[in-house]
């Protein structure tokens, strides 16, 4: 699937909900197209003799203990600070366009 | 069974928040109850960019205990994955979730028949553990307003396989879900406050013109309570199968439905298509390594699967004939369970200790060592009654713990509640009675064994107060057997 059509990245451009012109459908679809086939290179390599990881940190086991943070540290920002930053907010509720009848939270 | 044309094939997909502390990858307050909005978050939750999620650890102890409970079997390595969807309540446009490698794989729960034996067995496909979403409320204009609270707190997903085979068997299985989570002590499960969430896959099969149709699956989120699985179930059958009768689409689609249970109207309502899997664009998690389980000492599933507590099923094998249905109640209460396995483990019958966990639960959860024992003692001697012991229990409580020398069986005296028994008063009344009542006498030995009743009341009426009803009873029949 080297070569992207226009009804891929249609499809694409929806899960991104991205609206795109018919003239940005060809463009997009000729500029991923190269994109892919840059990466497909990779298909090239022989890595029947390489093992399988999850990851590129060579990590396992990175956890944290459930103990709420202290305050001050970095991660303990005034909130309001970021509500604030939010287009619209109504008090301390971050305020977005109704979104109706449509996806359903994938958890 | 069942005299509907076709046959109900139903999996559940279980969610339930975890009772952490803080939340999934941040160590923000999991409280998403309670709090003013948008105040137990950070950038993390918040979805801000270059920050580090970290896994909580007592979330994958709390998913491996669930797994264990299930008797899944917990593989060596397990991975993170975004999955990807644009909805308001997910600030970061993903979720971290597991796709291919989840901490629990398989497993199984029983559901049992009242004497304790295995009605029938739902397998599961997996336990994964993965992050809520923040909550969206609908305003008027047009506009909804979102509150992250919950966003990031650990959930669990327990996804079973389509064995169910009826509403009545879907509703009680989450039940008996809801139960075993709690009595693992993993999560309080409660559905009104949305802490445990249920989707519901469902299709029918049936044979018509020699052969069997099986209709594609519809997956109806949002069913919220044990009483909408069962609805949700029954109504969707239904419809599918009126739509196939009626010649619809549903005879040529190939791909799942989505929808969801609308609980005022009890209907489900069809929103979508679903997306395939892919659509879903998962990819590993970059942020965050695999877990190996077995590799530390305080996930290690060998160990762990020591700590788990005694399950319901394993309590109902043992005391479901003789406790009956007070037992189902005493398996819904961690406390209760508690009380009711260490009065069985001090020696008292498994009935008693359940009916006095329903009479004088308060006497139960404030008693010292030793307290339950003595009393229970006081009065399988006979020198108490149950019942007397029950109209004064609060008296009773309060002065026995008046003073740490103070015994049962002082306090029995000063309320008043021993029940005197000698032996030559009793033996010389019974002596009077049976002198005096020849004909009830012999009307015992020729068979009226109702009789006994009046001598024994003669017989408490003469030793006036210094005999126990059932140790005269048993004296009168020793006496008339001779
Ligand atoms: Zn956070």
């Amino acid at each position: 699937m080297n070569e992207l059509s226009r009804d891929d990245i249609r499809h694409l451009s929806h899960l991104s909900r991205l609206e795109l012109t018919d003239e940005e459908y060809a463009r997009y679809a000729t500029q991923l197209s190269s994109v892919v086939q840059y990466v497909a290179q990779l298909q090239s390599v022989d890595t029947s003799s390489v093992q399988a990881h999850l990851g590129v940190t060579g990590l396992t086991n990175v956890l944290a203990d459930d103990v709420v943070r202290e305050k001050g540290t970095p991660a303990d920002i005034e909130p309001m600070d970021v509500i604030n930053k939010a287009p619209r907010h109504h008090g301390r509720l971050i305020e977005v366009r109704a979104v109706l009848g449509g996806e359903v939270g994938a958890a | 069974m069942s005299s509907l044309p076709y046959r109900y094939i139903v999996g559940l997909e279980v969610h339930a928040e975890l009772n952490t502390e803080t939340k999934m990858f941040c160590r923000c307050v999991n409280k998403p109850f309670g709090s003013e909005p948008n105040t137990n978050v950070c950038p993390v939750c918040l979805g801000l960019p270059g920050t580090l999620p970290v896994p909580n650890r007592e979330a994958v102890k709390k998913t491996i205990l669930v797994g264990l409970a299930l008797e899944s079997t917990i593989p060596k390595i397990s991975k993170w994955d975004r999955k990807h969807y644009f909805y308001p309540d997910s600030p970061k446009a993903y979720q971290i979730s597991q796709s291919d490698m989840p901490l629990c794989v398989g497993g199984h729960l029983d559901l049992l028949a009242p004497d304790g034996s295995v009605e029938s067995t739902v397998r599961f496909e997996r336990v994964h553990l993965e992050e809520d979403a923040g909550k969206l409320q609908h305003a008027a204009g047009g506009v909804s307003h979102v509150d992250l609270n919950r966003a990031g707190v650990p959930l669990i997903e327990m996804v079973s396989k389509p064995d169910l085979t009826s509403p009545e068997q879907a509703r009680r299985f989450l039940q008996e879900l809801r139960l075993l989570v709690r009595a693992v002590g993993v999560s309080d499960a409660d559905m009104e406050k949305g802490q445990m969430r249920c989707d519901v896959n469902i299709n029918i099969a049936f044979e018509h013109e020699g052969t069997t149709i099986k209709t594609p699956i519809t997956e109806v989120k949002n069913v919220n309570s044990t009483r909408a699985v069962e609805r949700s179930i029954a109504t969707e059958a239904q419809r599918q199968y009126d739509e196939w009768m009626a010649d619809g689409p549903i005879r040529t689609r190939t791909n799942k439905l989505t929808s969801g249970w609308d609980e005022d109207t009890n209907e489900v309502k069809i929103q979508r298509a679903k997306e395939g899997a892919n659509d879903y664009r998962y990819f590993p998690e970059p942020d965050i390594p695999p877990v190996a389980v077995y590799e530390l000492a305080d996930l290690n599933p060998k160990t762990l699967v020591k700590t788990l507590p005694e399950l319901p099923n394993s309590i109902r094998k043992q005391y479901a004939k003789e406790v009956g249905a007070d037992l189902e109640s005493i398996l819904s209460d961690r406390e209760e369970i508690e009380y009711f396995k260490q009065y069985i483990a001090e020696g008292m019958p498994a009935k008693v200790v359940a009916n006095w966990i329903k009479q004088v639960p308060d006497f139960l959860s404030v008693a010292q060592d030793g307290d339950v024992l003595a009393v229970y003692g006081l009065i399988k001697s006979g020198d108490m009654s149950f019942s007397a012991f029950k109209e004064k229990v609060a008296q009773f409580t309060a002065d026995l713990h008046s003073s740490r020398e103070r015994t049962a069986k002082d306090t029995a005296q000063t309320l008043g509640l021993l029940q005197v028994h000698d032996e030559n008063v009793v033996q010389s009344a019974i002596a009077e009675v049976i002198a005096a009542n020849p004909q009830a006498v012999a009307d015992y030995k020729s068979g009226n064994e109702r009789i006994i009743g009046f001598i024994v009341g003669q017989v408490m009426k003469k030793a006036a107060g210094k005999a126990q009803p059932a140790h005269v009873q048993e004296a009168v029949k020793a006496e008339l057997a001779k």
